[in-house]
């Protein structure tokens, strides 16, 4: 992907209102939550303040109110959100990288056994039910943000490795592949500096695909109880301890779960439109790929 | 399944041909906890329901637990000595398996709860019994070591239940759980942990049989889930609601709230026998004073709560108001800091989820209040089956965990959660979970043992009370209600300030 493509991706999210609208929410969220916790200290979403409890959204000088215990929804929907923001990432992160080089192993040397194991392997992790997973890997190492970054990322793995073999298979026989491999380049030079940034626009639509889903199955691991630990905050956690607050309070409960909402979408929204974007730019290698029909398969 | 519909047309049948009768023909409940067994010797969940099943030898004779009144023994008397005491048996009461109730069935279950192979938690109630002797057919004398004078009103209580000798001893101590046979109005007819546990009509039983033809139970572990079952109808009576519950509960012109102030205390337990800080009474103290627990009752339980002014709630036995601990955080850091924590320390929390009222809401609360005097708490918050594991432990790591404790007669409470107990073994605690120990409080209980006049008794007790007050082996928190809610056209139930319920006398209009 070279510069050429990025004007085009450029290009094409600002001619499509949707993929502006879906950019601008995560920048949004992106810096409300990571630039916010610079501004309001922390001690502001944690620290209860019983005589604060409560309060709508706008009384007393709150943007969007206080919960039950009298601490500012701002600063915790600001907290929470870093904390499904870095987990969502993090996990992306996690299960984006060994599922690379898995599929660029396997995709290579698709011949070997060896390859054929791991796919298998990797076919299992796919049937498994995420949440099971993410309960399963908690339930080893208890509760908290690495637990469940961790136990997201290994249960999107898969998806990576499937994608990347796919591509690999069909770059593998490519002309300037026999050529790196002609001049004796070590297969791993070959699949790094040769194969690697030929796949990356397709991995790139999947890691933002993935990033909103993971954000998404963060919560609902924290909803569990099993991410952060209060008195941390959480979107997930907020929702799960305001519900019984669902016919009084019902901003308690909204206000997490729409932001919950516009983040996964955007996400979503931005990964529908570059694959859009993309698709052109990739030509043979794209065509194969839907051919092998793994892009779509989410 | 075919057997309830069965049952349930029957019942139809049978409601409208006596349509003129107002008796229910059924009354159904929804609580939060799961049925554990029915064997009352042992620690159990099912209390309230259980005590339909069976009767003890005497009872309480008003709701505040002031007097004891006949219930299977129609009167007693106490040897001038202290040392025996004399039960005179009511004639012709029977066990719900048609077995006969008489001194056997007395010396039988004392003998039963006194047998360290029953491994009753209970035990420590009657343990002053040293023979039990059957003088005829309806007369028994209960022996004890010295002078011990809550023996009578340990028997009013249901660990003390009247259990019948042939239907108790065809089973081993944890089968019998599940076969009950007492001699109260209703007796199990189904059991089904997490479903529907049924009771009918004891056709033996001696007295004025129940109003209802079946009592039913549901475990709902959910707050909302009752709340939403008691709206559609599902169930006539929900127990265990929480304040936020109750507005569209009030709102809805087919249902009663009821909210009454219940003997539970809740508090976080300090763990004194970890040693430091939790052994230093100035700690204890300054954690008193940096809660604001009057906040946390108007706040968090929406004035559905008690602010604590002594170790006992209102409604316990001997009940005293002390008063102090007020909110004080620069009282709290000087204490800290006389305690040699001027910058406070680290601790863990535990606290069971959906047990108390709002346990999660008031943990994070007194979490913050902590912090701000310095003390950093971890908060570890679990479900109660896992929750009961982790705190008998000592292997589990923690400061302090929450419990309540609903016990209504002042001297086994004093004696099961403050006085001295022995480690059963290295890992394991004890009722008294903070392994607070005061040999002062230990002899006022000693000394009322021996005192046969419950006024005089009281006075003691409340001087052992206003020691633990002061030494604080305890967080305390907040005096829970109890709210409950029921249909529109049922009367005749009774709630109990511990918690406990009983609906023989329901009716429905």
């Amino acid at each position: 992907m070279g510069n050429g493509d990025v004007a085009r991706i450029i290009a094409a999210i600002r001619g499509d209102k949707a993929a502006l609208a879906g950019s601008l929410a995560v920048l949004f969220f992106i810096v409300l939550c990571l630039g916010g916790a610079l501004i309001v200290p922390y001690s502001a979403a944690t620290m209860p303040n019983l005589s604060m409890a409560m309060l709508l959204p706008g009384e007393r000088g709150t943007l969007l109110g206080t919960d039950e215990l009298g601490r500012d929804m701002l600063a915790r929907i600001i907290w929470g959100g870093q904390n499904s923001l870095v987990i969502g990432l993090t996990s992306a992160v996690l299960g984006a990288l060994p599922g690379v080089i898995i599929g660029l192993f396997a995709g290579y040397y698709s011949e070997s056994p060896i390859s054929t194991a791991i796919m298998r392997l990797m076919d299992v992790l796919l049937a498994m039910p995420r949440i099971l997973l993410g309960i399963i890997v908690v339930t080893i190492l208890g509760p908290g943000e690495f637990s469940i970054s961790l136990a997201i990322g290994v249960s999107t793995i898969p998806s990576f490795a499937r994608i990347t073999r796919a591509s690999t298979l069909a770059l593998r026989s490519a002309v300037f592949v026999e050529a790196s491999r002609a001049i004796g380049n070590y297969d791993r030079v070959t699949l790094i500096k040769h194969i690697l940034p030929n796949i990356l626009s397709p991995l790139i639509v999947q890691f933002t695909l993935d990033a909103g889903q993971a954000i998404l199955m963060a919560s609902g691991l924290s909803f569990l109880g099993l991410g952060p630990q209060p008195p941390a905050a959480e979107w997930g956690l907020m929702i799960a301890q305001a519900r019984v607050h669902l016919f009084s309070n019902p901003q308690l409960v909204l206000i997490p779960g729409l932001c919950l909402l516009f983040v996964t979408l955007g996400f979503n929204i931005v990964g529908d439109s570059l694959r859009d974007a993309i698709d052109p730019s990739l030509g043979r290698v794209s065509r194969s790929i839907r051919s092998a029909g793994v892009v779509t398969a989410r | 399944m075919k057997k309830a519909f069965v049952l349930l047309i029957a019942a139809a049948l049978m409601g409208s041909a006596g349509a003129a009768k107002s008796e229910a023909e059924e009354v159904r409940i929804a609580g939060g906890s799961h049925l554990d067994a029915f064997d009352p010797q042992l620690e159990v969940t099912s209390l309230s329901v259980a005590m339909h099943i069976y009767d003890t030898l005497v009872d309480f004779g008003d709701e505040n637990y002031g007097s004891i009144v006949p219930s299977l023994a129609e009167r007693w008397d106490n040897s001038e000595d202290g040392l025996t005491w004399t039960f005179y048996l009511k004639k012709g009461v029977k066990f719900s398996d048609g077995s006969p109730f008489n001194a056997d069935s007395v010396k039988f279950t004392l003998e039963r709860i006194l047998d360290p192979k029953t491994a009753s938690p209970n035990r420590a109630k009657v343990a002053e019994i040293s023979k039990v002797d059957v003088v005829d057919d309806y007369i028994v004398k209960i022996t004890t070591r010295k002078p011990y004078a809550p023996l009578l009103e340990n028997l009013a209580t249901y660990h003390l239940a009247m259990l019948s000798r042939s239907a108790t001893s065809k089973y081993s101590v944890l089968e019998y759980g599940m076969k009950p046979v007492g001699t109260g109005p209703y007796m199990l007819e189904s059991y089904d942990i997490s479903g529907e546990t049924v009771l009918v009509r004891n056709p033996n039983y001696y007295g004025t049989p129940g109003t209802p033809d079946r009592i039913s139970y549901t475990p709902v572990p959910e707050v909302s889930a009752r709340v939403i079952m008691l709206q559609t109808g599902e169930v006539d009576i929900a127990t265990g609601l929480s304040p936020e519950s109750l507005p569209p509960l009030e709102a809805d012109p087919n249902i009663e709230v009821i909210s009454k102030p219940s003997t539970m205390m809740v508090s976080f337990t300090h763990q004194m026998w970890k040693g430091a800080p939790y052994d230093n009474k100035l700690v204890r103290q300054a954690m008193m004073y940096a809660v604001d627990r009057e906040a946390i009752v108007k706040t968090i339980l929406g004035g559905y709560g008690v602010v604590p002014k002594g170790p006992f709630s209102p409604g316990v036995q001997a009940f005293a108001d002390f008063g102090g601990y007020e909110y004080n955080p620069e009282k709290a850091k000087e204490l800290l800091a006389e305690a040699g924590y001027p910058n406070g320390f680290s601790t863990i929390a535990l606290a069971p989820e959906g047990r108390y009222m709002k346990a999660r809401e008031v943990s994070e609360a007194v979490q913050g209040y902590l912090a701000q005097v310095g003390i950093n708490v971890e908060l570890k918050m679990s479900e109660w089956a896992t929750y009961v594991t982790e705190f008998q432990s000592t292997l589990i790591d923690r400061g302090m965990h929450m419990l309540g404790s609903s016990i209504p007669t002042a001297h086994w409470r004093i004696q099961r959660i403050w006085g001295t107990q022995k480690m059963p073994d290295k890992d394991h605690l004890p009722p008294n979970t903070s392994q607070y120990s005061n040999p002062e409080v230990d002899r006022l209980l000693s000394e009322a043992s021996q005192n046969f006049s419950l006024e005089e008794r009281n006075k003691l007790y409340a001087q052992a009370e206003k020691i633990v007050w002061e030494d604080a082996p305890e967080l305390w928190l907040f005096g829970q209600s109890q709210l409950v809610g029921v249909r529109k056209g049922f009367s005749g139930y009774k709630f109990y300030g511990n918690q406990d319920w009983r609906l023989d006398r329901v009716v429905k209009q």
